[in-house]
């Protein structure tokens, strides 16, 4: 019904419109991915009994003055293989309505938003790994002088597609969500320091969730109790961002209160979280250098959620997000539960005209980033770390656990040769503790090392050829792959590709190709795919949220469009 | 007045810093726990009581599923006899491979998980037979808990003759509506075997259990897979029905082991109530 009195107050705007002197504006994009299934054993694809899946979106945004309104169209007949069935339907589960003036910016409905580094607050949307968790609610904006600003927000969460009369994100015993920010900026507060050289600038979050007590169980020398439930739970940070010159710091510390979940088996630990950035750039030089530390941090609006259901936090991801098929055949799942680790970056340039820079100059990116299991002590002797209804476990802020999750050494150059060719090459040298990151604790950690050769050729006016080699040698999990792929694209209409990873010396004899081809369409804002193969089971992370993927044999088709 | 906005993120800031509990465990106790025992539920209806049906879908190479059945266990050792689980294994982590040789997947169990649409496990439903309405382990303990505060809306009695000779089983059904329905309900019955054992993943080291014992495995459906149609014009208080049904048991299933389980379902697939009871 909310639903039905949105489209019509929408549709009134849309009229209105045609009599308006100024009209605004209405712009949106499309999108739909269809995939048809067949069952190959080799691979372990599985046939759909449908046949054909759909994922569907589309986002209409109206913007007049100082009034914008939004919608989304999701549609999902049903739903894409490796995303959360929960989503089988259709409707409008995003809309909102936002006004801004006089120092004042109001959104009723669905929004995204981040408070600092998201450490204790940030919901947003990402298709690829079928990530949603917008708030629906009120948030206010309000910036009484130069420098400083407030942000309000009450509401609750979007979960899946659920479907009730009082709203798409309502589900039972649904958490609420209060939050509160300030942000400082002295450098545009204060006159005298508009033109500093230092820029400085402090914040402030405050986020409080209310749920429900929900039972749960647990025995102690065998007789079962019920735990003690806090119904609101808060969470806190301080924020500093700092630059000079060439330097800039960034830092943020949070603090949870006892919040027993699902996710972290029912413990009662305050949660920490401590991220920091420090970066210098100069001409042809950067660094970067960032360190987290993650204690029992998982925050979400319902205590009994999992997988990436209701965060109401992020938890930034230091490691580097690789693009190249291989590069990101292992990628980092961020640990709510407890994490540390560093990670750093040098990118460089070698001058133009000299004997290493040949006559474009290179490009050379070192990166090296490394995380670790916090450290973990009994809180008695008698009591098992992690033991569900207790404090679970104490832990030394600067000790660092045994277990080593993941480490990724990489270096990537990036050279021009002529102005008709170009290359890239990558090696990467990994570790992967496949048994947490995964959650398969019988697996074994990864060793790999990935070699990957990007060559783009330019053969006359508008017409490129790009070939990509790769390889992944390790002598676990499904062993050695090794990776061919060309596309041709003529711009700025067409592409067509063909590519093969092959899976050889796979400790389970299952050795593989998985073949594809594809060619592509684009007109203006509109293009279409449609390409047809094998592809394999693994996981797709971004920023550390994951999604797994299934293998799947079959035709796919998707189309864009932006309007 | 024109400072008067000004007030708005102070009062904001007032209303929410009050908002958070912290909760202490009791004297001389590290466990966050009510210091009395929780499970007391009312005894005293003699027509039939209210049961919850749990479906857990599941698997032997699911390394979270042993806590899912862990939640189960306690939920039967605190409400003894309130508690029906049907454990359906399926999806790719019940596909047997490597070490993992036995294979507790059904033609039909797999047909349920289709239907429902399950790639992940563990998940369950607590008296539902809907996709809508699954749910993780972590919140059955609540639903199950709300769930025996109702009613009964129906007795449902389970009368097993089995003949060890041939290894026929006649199934009576004896229902009883307790309140007036005015709409058809279903009645769905399968048979489970318990105590199977097998290797099973686990999420704790060395990530495996040699010899687990696997626990109200669905093995068929007794009556049609997604249920008889009874009282089709609707039901009226203490009006009674009896369904029976035959079947022969698979001669690799220990019928010392088997238990047969019945739940009643109305048209928006919520269980109304269940019960189950041994072959012999």
């Amino acid at each position: 019904m909310k639903q039905l009195v949105f489209l019509l107050v929408l549709s009134f705007i849309f009229m209105s419109k045609i009599y308006a002197q100024n009209g605004g504006t209405v712009r949106g994009n499309f999108q739909t991915t269809m995939q048809t299934y067949k069952s190959d054993s080799l691979i372990g694809a599985t046939d759909a009994p449908e046949f054909v899946l759909l994922n569907s979106y589309a986002n209409i945004l109206y913007t007049n003055a100082n009034f914008t309104a939004g919608m989304r169209y999701e549609g999902y007949f049903n739903t894409l293989q490796g995303y959360d069935t929960k989503n089988d339907g259709f409707g409008f589960p995003y809309r909102f309505l936002q006004y801004s003036a006089d120092n004042f910016d109001i959104t009723v409905g669905n929004f995204y938003e981040q408070l600092g580094n998201g450490l204790v607050f940030r919901t947003y949307e990402d298709k690829n790994i079928g990530y949603d968790n917008a708030m629906d609610g009120i948030r206010v904006k309000f910036n009484p002088h130069q420098g400083i600003y407030f942000t309000g927000i009450v509401g609750t969460q979007r979960y899946a597609f659920s479907k009730t009369d009082i709203g798409y994100s309502q589900v039972q015993n649904q958490g609420l969500i209060r939050a509160f920010d300030i942000e400082f900026s002295p450098n545009d507060a204060i006159d005298s320091l508009n033109d500093a050289k230092t820029r400085i600038s402090f914040g402030y979050s405050f986020v409080s969730k209310y749920q429900k007590e929900q039972s749960q169980f647990i025995t102690v020398n065998d007789t079962t109790y019920s735990l003690l439930m806090p119904q609101n739970v808060t969470a806190m940070s301080g924020r500093m961002n700092l630059s000079t010159g060439a330097f800039a710091f960034s830092g943020e510390f949070a603090y949870k209160f006892n919040d027993p979940s699902a996710e972290n088996n029912y413990i009662y630990k305050p949660g920490t979280a401590t991220f920091v950035n420090i970066s210098f750039a100069k001409s042809g030089l950067g660094i970067l250098l960032s360190a987290k530390r993650i204690d029992n941090f998982g925050f979400r609006s319902n205590r009994t959620a999992t997988l990436s259901d209701l965060n109401i936090n992020y938890i930034p991801d230091i490691s580097r997000n690789h693009v190249y098929a291989f590069s990101a055949f292992y990628p980092y799942a961020n640990q709510n539960t407890g994490e540390m680790g560093i990670s750093s970056e040098i990118t460089f340039k070698l001058k133009k005209n000299s004997f290493f820079g040949g006559k474009y100059g290179t490009d050379i990116r070192l990166n090296y980033s490394r995380m670790q299991d916090i450290n973990k002590q009994q809180i008695d002797p008698n009591i098992e770390i992690n033991q569900k209804g207790t404090d679970g476990y104490i832990s030394d802020f600067f000790a660092i656990g045994k277990d080593i999750f993941y480490q990724d050494a990489n270096i990537q150059i990036n050279k021009k040769i002529s102005k008709g060719f170009k290359f890239t090459v990558i090696y990467q040298n990994l570790i992967f503790n496949y048994g947490i990151l995964r959650g398969e604790p019988e697996m074994q950690t990864v060793y790999a090392n990935v070699g990957i050769l990007d060559m783009t050729i330019k053969l006359k006016t508008k017409h490129y050829l790009r070939i990509e080699a790769e390889a992944l040698f390790s002598e676990q999990d499904m062993g050695n792959w090794a990776m061919l792929s060309a596309e041709y694209t003529v711009s700025p209409h067409w592409f067509f590709s063909a590519t093969d990873q092959y899976n050889y010396k796979n400790p389970n004899n299952q050795e593989a190709h998985y073949y594809n081809a594809a060619f592509g369409y684009k007109i203006n804002a509109t293009r279409l795919q449609f390409s047809y193969g094998r592809q394999r089971a693994g996981v797709v992370c971004i920023g550390g949220v994951c999604r797994a993927v299934p293998a799947t044999n079959g035709f796919m088709f998707s189309l864009t469009s932006c309007f | 007045m024109k400072h008067l906005k000004y007030l708005i993120p102070f009062a904001l800031v007032m209303f929410i810093l009050n908002s958070c509990d912290k909760v202490t465990p009791p004297d001389g106790s590290l466990f966050y726990i009510n210091d009395t025992v929780s499970a007391s539920l009312n005894d005293t209806q003699n027509i039939a009581e209210k049961k919850v049906l749990i479906i857990d879908f599941t698997g032997i190479r699911c390394t979270n599923c042993p806590g899912a059945h862990e939640v189960l266990h306690q939920l039967e050792n605190i409400y003894p006899d309130k508690i029906i689980p049907i454990a359906i294994h399926g999806t790719l982590l019940a596909y047997p491979t490597g070490e993992y040789i036995t294979d507790l997947r059904t033609i039909q169990g797999n047909e349920i998980i289709d239907e429902f649409g399950i790639n992940a496990i563990p998940i369950g439903l607590v008296d539902y037979f809907d996709k809508t309405y699954l749910s993780s382990e972590a919140t059955w303990s609540d639903e199950v808990t709300t769930n025996l505060q109702e009613a009964p809306l129906f007795g449902i009695e389970i009368e097993n003759t089995f003949n060890n000779t041939d290894n026929s089983l006649e199934v009576l059904v004896d229902l009883t509506s307790l309140s007036n329905f005015e709409q058809s309900l279903s009645l769905i019955v399968y048979l489970v075997e318990d105590s199977i054992i097998t290797r099973q993943a686990t999420n704790v080291s060395p990530g495996y259990i040699e010899e687990y014992e696997q626990m109200n495995v669905f093995r068929t459906a007794v009556s049609n897979l997604w249920g008889d149609t009874v009282f089709s014009e609707g039901s009226s208080e203490n009006q009674t029905d009896t369904k029976t049904f035959n079947i022969t048991l698979d001669n690799t299933w220990n019928a010392n082991n088997c238990k047969i389980v019945a739940f009643i379902c109305d048209n928006s697939n919520k269980v109304l109530n269940a019960n189950s009871a041994k072959i012999k």
